[in-house]
C-alpha cells in the first residue's frame, strides 16, 4: 500500500465531517429563521384583524356621535370626520396598522356604509425586510332613532349589518 | 529523518482534526436547547390566548394567565389585544381602545 494512504483517508473523513458540521448548523439557523418569519407574518394577520374590529366600533362609535340629541336627528359624518376617528384609534393602539381611502357609499340613515384599506407592516429579520399586509375592509352600520315627546327622550340604537349586533344603545 | 516521519506527523493532524471536529458536534447536539423552545411555547400560548381570550371574552385568569408579569418571575411574555367599547362614554366624545395582556411567565 502507498505510504500516506491512510493520511488521505483520515484528511478525507475530516473534509466530510466539517462539511457535514456546516451543513446541519445552516439547516438549523434557516428552520429557525423560517419560524421566525411565520411566526411574524401571523403576527401581522393578527393585528390586522384587532385593527379592523377597533376601526369596526369607532365607526359604532362616530355614529352615535354624530346624533343630535337635543333634536333627536341623525348627520352623517364626512369621511374627513371618520378619518379623524379612525386616526385617533390606530394611534392609540396598533401603530404599525394605517388605513388609505375612506369612502361612503351609502350614508343613508337606515344604511351606513363605508370602504377603506388597511394596511399592516412590520420588520421581519432584519431592519430592512418589511412585510405588509394589505386589504380592503367595508362596513355597514344601521342608524335608529326613536323620539318620544312626552316625558321627552331620544333613543339611539346603531346595529353592525353585517353581524346583526347592537353597538350602541343609548337613551337620553 | 526517518522513514515515515511524514505520514506520523500527517495521521496526527489528522486524527486531531476528526478528534475536534467530533467534539464540536457533539457539544453541538448535546447542548441545552430546552431553554428557547420554553421561551418560544410560552410566547406562542400567550399571543394564542390574547386572540382566543379577547374573541370568547374570556379574561386572562379564565385562560390561565395573568394580565401582567409577575414581579418575582424569571421570564414571561405577554400578547396585547386591544378593545373598544363605542357605548362607553357620553355621547359627542370618542371612547378609548383598552388594551389587554394575556400574560405567561415563569
Amino acid at each position: 500500500m502507498n505510504k500516506g494512504i491512510f493520511s488521505g483517508i483520515i484528511a478525507a473523513a475530516a473534509i466530510m465531517l466539517i462539511g457535514a458540521i456546516i451543513i446541519t448548523t445552516s439547516a438549523n439557523v434557516k428552520n429557525s429563521s423560517n419560524e421566525d418569519f411565520a411566526g411574524k407574518i401571523l403576527e401581522i394577520k393578527k393585528e390586522w384583524n384587532n385593527a379592523g374590529y377597533l376601526l369596526d366600533k369607532t365607526l359604532a362609535d362616530k355614529l352615535a356621535d354624530s346624533v343630535d340629541m337635543t333634536a333627536c336627528t341623525f348627520t352623517a359624518p364626512a369621511p374627513s370626520e371618520i378619518d379623524a376617528y379612525f386616526r385617533s384609534t390606530i394611534g392609540n393602539s396598533i401603530k404599525n396598522c394605517n388605513f388609505q381611502d375612506v369612502q361612503i357609499d351609502s350614508s343613508a340613515q337606515a344604511n351606513f356604509e363605508i370602504h377603506f384599506a388597511l394596511i399592516c407592516s412590520k420588520k421581519i429579520s432584519n431592519e430592512f425586510e418589511i412585510k405588509k399586509f394589505e386589504k380592503i375592509v367595508a362596513f355597514a352600520k344601521k342608524v335608529e332613532l326613536i323620539y318620544i315627546p312626552a316625558p321627552e327622550s331620544c333613543t339611539i340604537t346603531i346595529t353592525d349589518l353585517q353581524s346583526g349586533i347592537v353597538e350602541v344603545q343609548k337613551t337620553v | 529523518m526517518k522513514k515515515g516521519f511524514i505520514f506520523s506527523i500527517d495521521a496526527a493532524i489528522g486524527i486531531a482534526v476528526i478528534f475536534i471536529a467530533m467534539s464540536s458536534m457533539t457539544f453541538f447536539y448535546l447542548q441545552d436547547s430546552s431553554s428557547p423552545k420554553i421561551f418560544h411555547a410560552m410566547d406562542q400560548n400567550a399571543s394564542d390566548s390574547a386572540t382566543m381570550g379577547f374573541y370568547l371574552g374570556k379574561s386572562p385568569a379564565d385562560m390561565g394567565l395573568d394580565n401582567s408579569i409577575a414581579s418575582g418571575a424569571k421570564q414571561g411574555f405577554c400578547g396585547r389585544i386591544f378593545d373598544y367599547n363605542p357605548d362607553n362614554g357620553p355621547l359627542g366624545t370618542q371612547s378609548a381602545p383598552e388594551d389587554r395582556n394575556y400574560c405567561d411567565g415563569t
